[in-house]
């Protein structure tokens, strides 16, 4: 076991223990969220485990795999299952207060911006496929490490972002947040194809890159689709012809 | 002049659906013509970096479209607020109108890729083309018919 499989582990645990404190003072907290984080913890653990690692260090389709999982699926469950929302309802208010003061800091929120996401997401995904970065990355240890922490942190921070469910003070409109999503998307797709048919990156066989960026568009399409229906439906919800009549509390 | 809500319920419902029938059709395209019968590719020979990426544009906006689409029709039965006879008239428009434009704009004028990559390739677009024209006058036929039907019974 690594790092990636201790951190993992552990905040899948955590995250069971903050439900099962909820639950011992009589608060509700959905199953499904239990279910998809622990998933999505454990998901991260097993593919960033030595054995998988080292495998896609030699085939870029596994390479490939790897990275969806840890920077778009998995974010999905981590995110989605609300883990700040949780930890806020076990720890002492002050804690709370600590966390609304942090992310009105004006670096949070420059960092936290959808459109910084998305550059730290797929603007690094350019750099990485494009450049030499990517034969660096595999002859340099530390880099390859680093790269896999960036993507997980990354995925996590466009997610929540784009839809996370999350509290964000002054989160930027959902207008901006769909266009945003759609510019991600064309760019994530647009270098899938590109990889595919420039050979990128070259010190990869090019089966391999073929094989590897298919995976990537059909994928990360898939995951993107679901952010994209989380986002686009309370959008529907707030629109004024479409809004519930009555105000419902959740 | 006021619009009444039957008339704005049956525009949002075909805009839902047509959208919907849209993202189908690109969909059913994907599925049969790339993926079953492989007649054109992920990424075709001789393209260009600008053709690549319009084509990463346009699949994006069709798979944006869909959800769109499919959200807008689960919120009006929700809301109950569809009209009936509608959804099938906007969805045929909706694949018919794709199965053109894809025809005509996507095909010929832009030149992204072709239907197969054969010879005697008229025969291919004609197909394509007049059946997307085809499903576009039934939708246009059913349209007409929902409106009818309103018409001599408002509610």
């Amino acid at each position: 076991m690594n790092a990636f499989g201790l951190i993992f582990s552990l905040l899948a645990v955590l995250y069971g223990v903050g439900v099962w404190h909820l639950r011992r003072r009589g608060q509700h907290w959905p199953f499904w969220r239990l279910a998809i984080f622990t998933l999505a913890a454990l998901a991260v653990a097993i593919v960033l485990s030595p054995p998988l690692l080292h495998w896609a260090h030699h085939d870029f389709r596994a390479h490939m795999m790897v990275h969806l999982i840890v920077g778009m699926v998995a974010p999905l469950g981590l995110v989605m299952a609300s883990p700040i929302s949780l930890a806020l309802k076990c720890v002492p208010n002050a804690w709370g207060r600590f966390w609304v003061w942090l992310v009105a800091r004006p670096w949070v929120r420059l960092v936290s911006h959808p459109i910084t996401a998305t550059l730290l997401n797929v603007g690094v995904m350019y750099v990485l496929y494009m450049t030499d970065m990517y034969a660096w990355m595999l002859e340099t240890s530390w880099l390859a490490a680093w790269l896999h922490w960036h993507f997980v942190i990354a995925g996590c921070l466009f997610t929540w972002a784009i839809a996370g469910p999350d509290p964000a003070p002054q989160r930027p409109s959902v207008g901006l947040r769909v266009g945003t999503l759609f510019v991600a998307m064309v760019a994530h797709a647009t270098l899938a194809k590109w990889m595919y048919y420039f050979h990128l990156p070259s010190v990869v066989p090019l089966r391999e890159v073929q094989q590897g960026t298919e995976l990537m568009f059909y994928l990360g399409e898939l995951t993107e689709a679901f952010l994209a229906y989380r986002l686009i439906r309370q959008w529907v919800k707030n629109a004024p012809l479409l809004a519930l009549n009555k105000i419902t509390t959740y | 002049m006021k619009e009444s809500t039957g008339e704005k319920n049956s525009q949002l419902t075909l805009l839902a659906t047509i959208l919907l029938g849209l993202g189908s059709m690109a969909a059913i395209d994907e599925i049969i013509f790339h993926q079953l019968l492989g007649w054109h590719h992920f990424v075709e020979a001789n393209s260009s970096a600008l053709a690549l990426a319009s084509d990463g544009f346009l699949h994006t906006l069709e798979l944006i479209l869909l959800v769109v689409g499919g959200v807008l029709l689960l919120r009006l039965y929700e809301k109950k607020l569809y009209a009936k006879g509608y959804q099938s008239a906007g969805f045929l428009l909706g694949m018919g109108g794709f199965q053109l434009f894809d025809g005509i704009v996507t095909h010929k004028i832009i030149g992204l890729h072709q239907v197969r990559y054969v010879d005697n390739l008229l025969l291919y677009d004609l197909a394509w083309n007049v059946s997307g024209l085809l499903l576009l006058l039934l939708g246009v036929g059913l349209l007409r018919r929902a409106k009818r039907r309103l018409a001599a019974n408002p509610s």
